[in-house]
């Protein structure tokens, strides 16, 4: 039982890890149906701008840098391709956008290589700390307070502000939003820099908690994935859900599962909430299915 | 240099095979199956199961059956596996309405599971290390290596052209005609009275065979099945030739093939050869696989081929 509790706890953590991801994966989603598969590779952005600027820039402007940079390719996404995709087959998106990702991946490798690395913390961070059955290093506890502090901010921006009204408003009727008055365009082109910015926030989380290397973000993304397709494409409180149930999930199989498979778990539930609650389990987004 | 040239053909006909199977699903049926890799691998694997001389398993090699049957009749068996697990996901996929969306993500969640199960569980098919010394058949016949690479050139570019050839012959049959329809616009075609999950899980099965069948004739290649070979660059790949190429006809899936995975993967290979930096063939492949298919998208959705507008007179007898 004990055992039990510790991969649960384990699970909460790797949950959380995956909830600001999540968060952003969704954004991008409820801007125009978009699912955005490069977004793996903002998180390795994310993550390689933090080990290149770790130790040579102060820490507030590493982590501004490690937002800033994946935020700006996010706008260029949105600006320069997927704006005109909307509104054709569900295909042509997934497929501008695994070739978006294998630019950027590429790019990435053509900048800084094909190896591990690791971004150097203080000893003491790493330390192991135990509170009963549950175990976690200083760092772990500290990044995923830093990540509820980041959802917590999100969903403030999205539903106590001016403008999350308006990107709701974008998001969920664009036209209806533009007779308003509101600007569709920039605001939803707002809101992908905020979704890049969170990815890049995600990636230099896990940069700094475990290695840097170009697969983290492809690795990644089909975790994120889940997590968003549990939680209920649409709903960013849903991603932070889907990411906790997919975390503690998958740390949970791994009692009677090889720890290898743990990806596969995450897509078989997955799978069968697509299969038999196919709006995840937060409903924020229906529309009608073309039987 | 010349013998590369002969697996650089033979590279392009696999993937003008799955190209075509995948046209069949998205060109005729409008099924998004980004799980192509997942076929392949299990022809592939499958083929090594079933050849496989258990006799020859060293020590460390672990697979969950080796049977040593002959090429002909494992190829048969290939293909009713290949068929049974298609149409086992086909009837998945019904269960979810179908949603184009999760179609591509169902069976992207199906290829990464099995390429998981394959490459880490050692008691399957080996894990990591794949299986090796897999039987070529009519090797004695066809002498020495390079002989050999010619050999599977240029059967699998005859294959190519006629699984195209198929295809082309699909798309004017009544069934073809329904697909496309169907493809169009689902409601008017269940209005005239088709049955859509059959029309759609035929579809299904049938590119996924050939995917399959593909993939049974990996092994030909090296001998040797590993996991490295069937990871999502593979789907994207694929698509991208289609894409490119051109959906919906015969000709697309294969310049698509020609295109992509011959020119740009052979270019970044000389590349390679030559003395210009390591770092610039990532930069090739980012720019010549990913940019291509990114301004296709944008700018020339039907491809280098286009798929033909159909006219009531070409159907007047």
């Amino acid at each position: 039982m004990e055992d039990a509790l510790t991969r649960l706890g384990f699970g909460l953590l790797t949950g959380t890890a995956i909830a600001v991801p999540a968060v952003a994966m969704t954004l991008m989603w409820t801007s125009g149906r978009i699912l955005n598969l490069a977004i793996g590779e903002l998180v390795t952005l994310g993550a390689y701008v933090t080990y290149a600027l770790w130790g040579i820039a102060p820490l507030p402007l590493v982590i501004a840098a490690a937002a800033a940079v994946p935020a700006v390719v996010a706008c260029l996404m949105y600006a320069a391709v997927f704006r005109f995709l909307k509104g054709r087959e569900v295909f042509v998106p997934l497929i501008a956008s695994i070739g978006m990702a294998f630019m950027l991946n590429n790019l990435v490798i053509a900048v800084w290589g094909t190896g591990i690395e690791r971004v150097a913390v203080p000893a003491a961070l790493n330390a192991s700390v135990r509170f009963g059955p549950f175990m976690a290093t200083p760092l772990l506890l500290f990044l995923a307070a830093g990540a509820a502090l980041v959802v917590a901010g999100v969903a403030l921006l999205l539903y106590r502000t001016d403008f999350g009204l308006r990107a709701r408003a974008a998001s969920q009727h664009g036209d209806l939003a533009e007779v308003s008055g509101i600007a569709a365009f920039q605001v939803t082109l707002a809101v992908w820099a905020l979704a890049g910015a969170l990815a890049g926030l995600g990636g230099a989380a896990l940069g700094i908690s475990a290695s840097v290397t170009p697969t983290l973000g492809a690795t990644l993304l089909l975790i994120i994935a889940a997590a968003v397709v549990v939680g209920g494409l649409g709903s960013p409180a849903g991603a932070v859900l889907g990411a906790l149930l997919v975390g503690v999930t998958t740390e949970l199989s791994t009692i009677w599962v090889n720890a290898a498979l743990k990806p596969a778990v995450a897509f078989v539930l997955m799978a069968v909430i697509l299969l038999f609650r196919s709006g995840g389990l937060v409903r924020a987004d229906l529309e009608p299915r073309h039987a | 240099m010349l013998e590369l040239l002969w697996v650089s053909v033979a590279l392009v006909g696999y993937f003008a095979l799955l190209a075509i199977g995948l046209n069949v699903q998205q060109g005729l049926a409008g099924l998004s199956n980004f799980g192509i890799v997942g076929f392949f691998a299990l022809g592939a694997y499958a083929m090594a199961v079933f050849t496989k001389d258990p006799a020859a398993l060293s020590i460390t090699e672990t697979m969950f059956a080796a049977l040593d049957l002959p090429f002909p009749l494992a190829l048969l068996l290939t293909g009713l596996v290949g068929a049974l697990v298609a149409w086992l996901l086909a009837r998945i996929l019904d269960a979810s309405s179908l949603d184009p969306l999760f179609v591509a993500v169902l069976t992207l969640v199906f290829a990464e599971v099995l390429f998981l199960v394959f490459s880490t569980q050692k008691g399957v098919v080996n894990g990591f290390n794949g299986v090796r010394g897999i039987h070529r058949p009519l090797a004695g016949q066809v002498g020495g290596f390079a002989g050999y690479d010619r050999f599977l050139a240029i059967l699998l570019l005859a294959l190519g052209l006629l699984a195209a050839a198929g295809y082309r012959y699909l798309a004017a049959t009544p069934y073809g005609r329904a697909l496309r329809a169907m493809r169009d616009d689902p409601d008017a075609v269940e209005a005239f009275g088709y049955d859509i999950r059959h029309l759609r899980t035929g579809a299904f099965v049938l590119g996924s065979t050939v995917m399959v069948v593909a993939g049974a004739l990996w092994p030909m290649l090296t001998t040797v099945v590993e996991p490295s070979a069937f990871r999502f660059e593979v789907t994207m790949l694929v698509w991208a030739s289609l894409v490119v190429g051109g959906l919906g006809n015969a000709l697309g899936p294969l310049i698509g093939a020609v295109l992509l995975v011959g020119l740009v993967q052979n270019g970044s290979r000389l590349i390679e050869a030559s003395e210009l930096s390591v770092r610039l063939v990532p930069l090739i492949k980012a720019g010549g696989i990913g940019l291509i298919l990114i301004l296709f998208v944008l700018l020339r959705p039907e491809g280098v081929w286009r798929e033909r507008p159909r006219k009531l007179s070409n159907y007047r007898r």
